[in-house]
C-alpha cells in the first residue's frame, strides 16, 4: 500500500488467427497498460497493417452517423445492457443495416427541417412585409411596370450607401422602407434601359429580392394572409413528419442503442489493434500489467493457444524506473484521498505513495481547526449524503464525500476534546482535553510542534525515496535530505530555549539532558554543509568542475541560499500555526453570532434564532470551506514540498468495452 | 475609469518587447534560406523560436504543411497572450485582429469542401485556433456540402452576412460572393472598433491596420476591374470607402476605369517606378503589392520607436509575427518544391 502496484512490462508475441481472443482477454479486468508499439511494424504500409487502419476510420465514421441518427431521434442514451462483443462488426454488413435507417430518418428529417426553413423564410417576409402592411399598392402592378425597372428586397444596412454610391452614373431612386437590426428593406427603381446596371447592382451590394410564390398576388395586406396560410400548411406537415419518426424511434431505439454499444466496441478494438507491432504472421503486444495478474493472464492466454510467446519483465524501483506507469494501490478507506494526491500529482512508480499519510493527516488537521461536535456531524451528514449520491444537486460534489465524512467525524472527535458544541464552548459539557478559546497559547505551541513533526517526516520519506533510486548524493546532501534535517533539528533544539523564555514550553523539552551549546554546534555544522551541498553532490556524481562560475560567485549564492533555507523552514513550520489560530477563531466566530444573535433578538425570539442560524450557514458553509483549502494548503506546500515530487505515468488500463459515461 | 496609457501599457510593452526580439533577424532568414533542402531548413528553425513548435510532431511526419501549420502556434499564443494582457478597452480591437485568422480558416474550410478535400487534408492549412475557434472546421469538412456547412455557423457572428451571399453562391455556385462579402464584413468591423479607440492609440491603429486595408482595398479594386473585368457598380459594391491613404474617389476612379498610375501615385506619393510597374497591372500588381507590404513592415517596426505606451507595438509586432511566418511558409514550400533561389526571392520580403 505504500508503494504504487508493483508492475510487469510484458511483450506477448500472438499468431495472427488469435488476435481477436488474445485482445479480449487483455481487456477487461483493468490490469493491462497497453504500450504503442506500432512502429515494430515489419511493413506499416502493407496492405494488412492499413486494414486496421481503414477500420478504425470506418467505425469512427459509422460512430458518427448512427450518433446523428439517435439525436435526430430524440432517443435518450439510457445505461445500456452490457454484453460481451464476440467480434468486432463487419463494416460492409452494418454500413447497409445504419444506410438503411439514416435513409429513413433523413428523409423525414430533412422534410421536418424543409418546412421549418419555409416557416422561417415565410416569418422573414412577414417581418418585412410588415413596414409595408399600410401600402395599398398590388406589387404585381409594379413589377410589370412598362418605363421602370424597379427591384424590392433586404440586404444588409451596411451595404446601402454602398449600392447608392455605384450607381452615380445614371438616374435611380432608391427608398428604405424599413430597418430591423442589421437589415434593411429598400425598394430600388430606375428606367427600365438600366435594368442591366440596377440588377448588376443590387446582385452585387447582395440585396435579396423578395421572390413571393406565384399565389402571393395583390396588395402587403392581402400577401400577409397568404404568407400566415401558408406557415400553418407547413405546422401541419412538421407535425404529421414527427408522428412518423415517433414511430421510428420507437422501433428502432434498442436496435440504434445496441449498434452504438457494438459500434464503440469495435471500434476501440481496431484502435487498439493498430497500435500493435505487426509482423509478417505475427502481432506483438506490449504493455503494463500488474505483477500479481501475471500468473492468470499466462493461464487464460495459454488456454487460447499454445503457440503465444510471453515474456515477461518485472519492473524495479529503480533510477531507470520513470518510464513505468503508476497504479495506486491503496486499501478502500484510503482510496478517496487518492485524488488529492494525484491532483497535485501522479507519483512516480519508484516513490512512496503519500496517500496513506494524507488520509490520516488531511481529517486530522481539518477536524483539529473545525473541532466542533454540531458543525463536525454537519459536514460529516453532509459528506454521506454526497456519497450516497441520493440528491441530484450533490453531484457536483463528485469524489468529495469520503474526504468530507472523514473531515466531519475528525471535527466532531476534536469537538469532544475542545467540548465545543454548535459553537457553545464549554457549556453543555468540559473540554475533554482543552478549550482553544481559553488556552490560547497552548494550542498555538502545539500546533507548530505537530508541524515539527510533520515536517521532520516529510524529511524522512524524502530520504527513504532518494534511497530506494540510490540517489545517494541528494539523500545526504540534498536540502530536503539528511544535511538539511540536521540543520531543521538543531535549527528546532537550538530555538527551544530561547523560545521557552518567551512562551510556555513543556519543562521536558527545554530541559533536555544535553551539552551547553550543543545545537548551536550542530546548526553551525550543517549550516556549513548546506553551503557546500552542491560540491559534494558534484563530487558524489563526479560532475566537474565542482564549482561553477568561481569561489566568490559561489560563496554569495551559497550564503543567500543557506538563508533562503533557513527562512523557508522557519516559514513551513510556523505555517502549522494556523492549525491553532483557526480552532481558536472557530470558537470566536461563533461567540461573534451569538452576540449578534441577542441583539437582534434579546430575549431569544425568533430573530434569535435566525442569527443563529446565519450563523450556522457561515460557520459551516464559508469557515468551513475555508478550514478545507488551509488543509489542502498545508499538505500541499509544507508536507507534500518536502518529500513528494511526482511526475509519473498514470496508469491507463487497456479496454475495448466503452464506458457507459462514453456513449 | 478613463485609459491611462502609462500604467495600460506598461506591462503589455515589456510583453511584446520581448516577443518583438525573438522575431528571426535578417541574417537568420538568409541563413534559412541558403538551407540545402526543406530538412536542413527545419533543423535549422529547430534552433529558433519556432523549435518548440516543430517539436511537437515527430521529425519524420514533417512536411512543409505540417510545419506551417505548427509555427502558426507560435502567432497564435502571443495573441492570445497579447490580448489577456492588454488594456480592456483595446481588446475588442485585438481579438477582431485576431479574428482574421477565423475569416481565412472560414474561407479554406469553403474550399475545402467545393474540392472534395478530406478534413485531414484541410486541418494542416489552418489556423491553430484550438479551443476559442467559432467555426465548427470539422464538422463543416464532414457535411460535404456548402450549404450544409454554413447552417452550422449559425451561432457565428458570420451567419448573417453568410446568409445574403448564399443566395448568389446557391445561384452562381461560386464562392467568389461568399469570401467577398467575409472580406468586406470584417474590413468594416475592424475599421469601427479601430474607431472606438482613445485619440492617441486610434492614430497608430489607424495608420497600421489602415494601411492594410488600403493595400487591400486597391488590390481588390485593380483586380476586379484588370482580372475579373467587373462592371464600376461592382467594382465599387465589393471594395470599401475608407481607409488610411486610400480616398472613396480613388476608388470610384479605378472602378470608372481611369488610368491607374496617377491614382497610385497620388496615393503613395513616396513609391517609385509606378508608371512602369502599372503599365501592365497583370505583371505590376504583385510588385506593388510587395512593395506596399514592405512599407507596412517598415511602419510596424517604426512603432517600436518613440512612444513606448500606445497599441502601435502590440499591432505592429502581431503584422510582423504573422509577416515572419508567411515568410517561412514561402521558405517550406520552396525548399520543398527544390526551387532555385531566384523562383522564389520575390517572394520574400528580406532582400536576399
Amino acid at each position: 500500500m505504500f508503494y504504487p502496484q508493483k508492475m510487469t512490462e510484458v511483450e506477448i508475441i500472438v499468431p495472427a488467427k488469435d488476435l481477436l481472443p488474445v485482445t479480449r482477454a487483455l481487456s477487461g479486468q483493468g490490469v493491462f497498460s497497453q504500450t504503442d508499439v506500432n512502429y515494430l511494424s515489419s511493413d506499416r504500409n502493407s496492405a494488412q497493417a492499413n486494414q486496421w487502419q481503414e477500420k478504425v476510420a470506418a467505425y469512427s465514421a459509422l460512430e458518427r452517423r448512427v450518433q446523428s441518427i439517435i439525436q435526430a431521434l430524440d432517443i435518450k442514451q439510457l445505461p445500456m445492457k452490457k454484453h460481451d462483443l464476440a467480434d468486432p462488426l463487419d463494416e460492409e454488413t452494418t454500413k447497409l443495416v445504419v444506410d438503411e435507417i439514416e435513409s429513413e430518418v433523413k428523409s423525414l428529417v430533412e422534410g421536418i427541417n424543409i418546412e421549418n426553413k419555409n416557416i422561417e423564410h415565410f416569418s422573414g417576409m412577414l417581418q418585412q412585409l410588415k413596414a409595408l402592411a399600410d401600402v395599398d399598392v398590388d406589387f404585381s402592378q409594379m413589377s410589370d411596370s412598362r418605363y421602370i425597372h424597379s427591384i424590392l428586397g433586404m440586404l444588409q444596412h451596411e451595404n446601402v450607401d454602398r449600392l447608392r454610391t455605384s450607381l452615380s452614373r445614371i438616374p435611380f431612386v432608391l427608398y428604405p422602407l424599413s430597418q430591423q437590426q442589421q437589415k434593411a428593406v429598400i425598394w430600388l427603381a430606375g428606367s427600365k434601359a438600366n435594368t442591366e446596371i440596377l440588377d448588376r447592382a443590387a446582385r452585387s451590394a447582395y440585396l435579396d429580392p423578395f421572390t413571393l410564390p406565384d399565389d402571393m398576388n395583390g396588395t402587403p395586406a392581402q400577401i400577409i394572409e397568404s404568407i400566415n396560410r401558408s406557415i400553418n400548411e407547413s405546422k401541419d406537415k412538421i407535425a404529421s413528419l414527427q408522428a412518423q419518426l415517433k414511430k421510428v424511434r420507437e422501433a428502432k431505439e434498442g436496435q440504434l442503442l445496441d449498434l452504438m454499444w457494438d459500434l464503440r466496441g469495435s471500434h476501440m478494438t481496431a484502435n487498439a489493434i493498430v497500435r500493435y507491432g505487426k509482423l509478417k504472421y505475427t502481432y506483438v503486444i506490449v504493455g503494463w500489467l500488474y505483477s500479481n495478474y501475471l500468473t492468470s493472464l499466462k493461464a487464460s492466454l495459454r488456454k487460447i493457444s499454445s503457440e503465444i510467446i510471453i515474456e515477461a519483465r518485472v519492473a524495479d524501483r529503480g533510477k531507470d524506473s520513470s518510464g513505468v506507469p503508476t497504479a495506486l494501490n491503496n486499501p478502500r478507506l484510503f482510496r478517496p484521498f487518492q485524488s488529492t494526491v494525484t491532483t497535485y500529482a501522479q507519483p512516480k512508480y519508484s516513490e512512496l505513495d503519500p496517500t496513506p499519510l494524507v488520509a490520516i493527516l488531511f481529517p486530522l488537521l481539518f477536524g483539529a481547526m473545525f473541532g466542533d461536535v454540531g458543525h463536525g456531524a454537519l459536514i460529516a451528514i453532509f459528506g454521506a449524503l454526497v456519497m450516497s449520491k441520493k440528491i441530484k444537486a450533490l453531484k457536483f460534489f463528485g469524489g468529495l464525500g469520503p474526504i468530507l465524512l472523514a473531515c466531519g467525524i475528525s471535527a466532531t472527535i476534536f469537538g469532544f476534546l475542545y467540548g465545543s458544541v454548535m459553537g457553545y464552548e464549554g457549556t453543555v459539557f468540559e473540554p475533554l482535553w482543552l478549550a482553544p478559546t481559553e488556552d490560547i497559547m497552548t494550542i498555538l505551541i502545539i500546533t507548530i510542534g505537530a508541524g515539527v513533526i510533520v515536517l521532520i517526516l516529510g524529511f524522512l520519506i524524502n530520504i527513504y525515496n532518494l534511497l530506494t533510486v540510490k540517489n545517494f548524493a541528494q539523500a545526504i546532501f540534498g536540502h530536503n535530505g539528511l544535511v538539511g534535517l540536521g540543520l531543521y533539528v538543531s535549527m528546532i533544539g537550538w530555538a527551544l530555549p530561547v523560545v521557552g523564555k518567551i512562551f510556555p514550553i513543556p519543562e521536558a523539552l527545554s530541559n533536555l539532558p544535553l551539552p551547553k551549546n550543543f545545537f548551536m554546534i550542530l546548526l553551525i555544522v550543517f549550516a556549513v554543509l548546506v553551503m557546500f551541498s552542491e560540491v559534494f553532490i558534484h563530487l558524489i556524481e563526479g560532475h566537474r568542475p565542482l564549482v561553477e562560475g568561481g569561489f566568490g560567485i559561489y560563496f554569495a549564492q551559497a550564503f543567500f541560499e543557506l538563508f533562503e533555507v533557513l527562512i523557508s523552514f522557519l516559514s513551513n513550520s510556523l505555517s502549522f500555526v494556523r492549525v491553532g489560530a483557526f480552532a481558536v477563531a472557530h470558537g470566536n466566530l461563533a461567540a461573534v453570532f451569538f452576540i449578534l444573535a441577542k441583539m437582534v433578538g434579546p430575549n431569544g425570539g425568533v430573530g434569535y434564532w435566525i442569527m443563529y442560524l446565519v450563523g450556522l450557514v457561515f460557520i459551516v458553509g464559508f469557515e468551513g470551506l475555508i478550514v478545507y483549502i488551509q488543509t489542502t494548503r498545508l499538505t500541499y506546500y509544507e508536507t507534500f514540498g518536502k518529500f513528494f515530487n511526482g511526475g509519473g505515468t498514470r496508469f491507463e488500463p487497456f479496454t475495448i468495452q466503452p464506458a457507459e459515461n462514453e456513449i | 475609469m478613463s485609459p491611462n496609457p502609462a500604467t495600460d501599457f506598461a506591462s503589455i510593452n515589456a510583453r511584446v518587447r520581448a516577443m518583438y526580439s525573438t522575431l528571426l533577424t535578417k541574417q537568420e532568414l538568409i541563413n534559412l534560406s541558403e538551407a540545402a533542402d526543406l530538412d536542413a531548413l527545419l533543423n535549422l528553425l529547430k534552433h529558433t523560436v519556432y523549435g518548440p513548435y516543430l517539436d511537437r510532431i515527430k521529425d519524420k511526419e514533417l512536411n512543409a504543411r505540417r510545419a506551417a501549420f505548427l509555427i502558426r502556434a507560435r502567432l497564435a499564443e502571443a495573441s492570445h497572450s497579447i490580448i489577456y494582457n492588454s488594456p480592456e478597452y483595446t481588446r475588442e480591437l485585438l481579438t477582431m485582429v485576431y479574428r482574421y485568422h477565423e475569416i481565412n480558416n472560414l474561407k479554406a474550410v469553403l474550399r475545402g469542401i467545393i474540392t472534395n478535400s478530406s478534413w485531414d487534408k484541410v486541418r494542416f492549412v489552418l489556423f491553430p485556433y484550438d479551443g476559442d475557434n467559432e467555426i465548427p472546421a470539422k464538422e463543416m469538412v464532414e457535411s460535404g456540402n456548402v450549404v450544409q456547412a454554413v447552417e452550422l455557423l449559425k451561432t457565428t457572428p458570420y451567419y448573417d452576412t453568410l446568409s445574403f451571399a448564399m443566395k448568389r453562391y446557391s445561384a452562381e455556385q461560386n464562392l467568389f460572393p461568399i469570401e467577398v462579402a467575409l472580406d468586406l464584413d470584417y474590413w468594416r468591423e475592424l475599421w469601427k472598433a479601430v474607431k472606438k479607440l482613445p485619440k492617441e492609440d486610434r492614430s497608430y491603429a489607424e495608420k497600421i491596420l489602415g494601411s492594410l486595408l488600403d493595400m487591400n482595398n486597391l488590390m481588390w479594386a485593380i483586380r476586379y476591374r484588370v482580372y475579373h473585368n467587373l462592371s464600376e457598380e461592382e467594382v465599387i459594391n465589393y471594395t470599401l470607402p475608407f481607409g488610411y491613404r486610400v480616398r472613396d474617389e480613388d476608388i470610384r476612379a479605378i472602378a470608372a476605369g481611369a488610368d491607374l498610375a496617377p491614382i497610385v501615385k497620388r496615393i503613395y506619393p513616396f513609391l517609385t517606378g509606378l508608371d512602369e510597374m502599372l503599365s501592365d497591372p497583370h505583371s505590376g500588381l504583385p510588385r506593388l503589392e510587395h512593395l506596399l507590404e514592405k512599407k507596412i513592415a517598415d511602419q510596424c517596426h517604426a512603432c517600436f520607436v518613440g512612444n513606448p505606451f500606445q497599441i502601435g507595438i502590440v499591432l505592429g509586432f502581431l503584422e510582423l509575427c504573422d509577416m515572419e511566418i508567411q515568410e517561412l511558409v514561402v521558405l517550406f514550400e520552396a525548399k520543398a518544391d527544390h526551387l532555385a533561389t531566384d523562383k522564389y526571392k520575390n517572394y520574400l520580403l528580406v532582400d536576399l
